[in-house]
């Protein structure tokens, strides 16, 4: 791990005089518990998978004023579930997805709890009706990650959000690209 | 393993831990007179009168952990209760059931005392020292039974704790515990 320098018993007396309590602890046993945590540290770094190396650089997006029909043909030309909303700075603004266009539509979305309580009042879709931007039925903000970010991290957003995929964007939150679930089961399949 | 790496172990060439600042001893000082004078107000006034006492020597040695060793897992809540619970229960026991002479009890309750402490993550020495007294303590002790576990072990580090609650935690450099369970 080259940010991690190696540290010696003189930094620990330094250290235990800093802490200004008696700690029961031996400097060799000190030593020995360090080093140990560095190895698993350094093995769990090596084991990493940045989301830079999984993720779609050649991303298709929408405008958040582009007509919703739009968003559609894209959705089913490209054959993607869903596509980053970003404005003209090439920042993330939302998500915009098949069940979005299906709720434009109509279409009950039915597996959310949200959607449960919308059924039971009545409410089949908030956002029903045929015409509109992709702002008034995209999902903002949206969820995204950094490209420095673990794979797995990824993973486990995913399966939280319960969503397919998520836009990379970076320190200025500009979209750079986007990773999905079959990414990440790719790089798990030949890890 | 030969014999010179076997005599090697015994060096023991490591350095020993830094003194730690006046202020800390004097905060460690603080907490063992007030948890051991707790113990001993409420021994003299309450429990004595009635052939009981709260002034029994592993308790002090808690105390040097407890008020002096604050963020050791033997100082924490969990240790201090369980190991002397524990050890005095099995002290008792031994006692009662080992129909040896005292010495070998005594021996038996410490060993295990320490064994359960170790499997329970109990682990407090001065326990080891409440199992003793359990099996050597003497007449005053053998009457208690097994209420030696409550008075006057549950008691005295009911008090030991309460009071390490609240003085540790007036440092600054201090937090206690560390955890509860």
């Amino acid at each position: 791990m080259s940010d991690v320098c190696e540290i010696i018993a003189d930094d620990l007396r330094k250290a235990r005089r800093e802490l200004e309590t008696y700690i029961d602890v031996t400097e060799e046993d000190l030593m020995k518990i360090y080093s140990l945590a560095l190895k698993f540290a350094q093995e769990r770094r090596s084991q990493q998978v940045p989301i830079a190396d999984v993720m779609t650089t050649d991303v298709v997006s929408v405008r958040p004023d582009a007509d919703i029909h739009e968003a559609a043909s894209l959705l089913s030309e490209k054959g993607v579930g869903g596509l980053p909303v970003i404005n003209d700075e090439n920042e993330v603004v939302g998500v915009i997805t098949e069940a979005d266009v299906l709720c434009m539509l109509g279409v009950e979305r039915t597996h959310g709890f949200k959607d449960l309580i919308r059924h039971v009042l009545g409410e089949s879709c908030l956002k029903q009706q045929k015409e509109g931007k992709v702002r008034d039925f995209m999902t903002s903000p949206a969820v995204v990650v950094r490209p420095d970010q673990d794979a797995l991290e990824a993973a486990r957003l995913l399966e939280k959000k319960r969503i397919k995929r998520l836009p990379v964007v970076d320190e200025r939150n500009r979209l750079v690209g986007v990773v999905t679930r079959a990414d990440i089961v790719k790089v798990m399949a030949n890890r | 393993m030969n014999f010179q790496e076997y005599f090697s172990k015994m060096r023991g060439d490591a350095e020993g831990p830094p003194r730690v600042p006046f202020k800390e001893v004097l905060w460690s000082g603080l907490g063992a007179l007030l948890g051991i004078g707790m113990c001993g107000w409420v021994s003299s006034y309450y429990l004595e009168p009635r052939a009981l006492t709260l002034m029994i020597g592993s308790l002090g040695a808690s105390a040097v952990l407890v008020y002096g060793v604050v963020a050791s897992p033997f100082s924490q809540p969990r240790n201090v209760m369980g190991g002397h619970v524990i050890s005095a229960f099995i002290g008792v026991v031994c006692h009662k059931w080992l129909g040896l002479d005292v010495w070998l009890v005594g021996t038996i309750a410490v060993s295990f005392s320490v064994m359960a402490m170790l499997l329970t993550r109990t682990v407090h020495p001065p326990g080891g020292a409440t199992a003793l007294t359990a099996v050597i303590g003497g007449k005053t002790v053998y009457d208690l039974g097994f209420f030696f576990v409550v008075v006057p072990i549950a008691l005295g580090v009911s008090i030991l704790l309460v009071v390490g609650l609240i003085v540790n935690n007036l440092s600054g450099k201090r937090r206690y515990p560390a955890y509860w369970f």
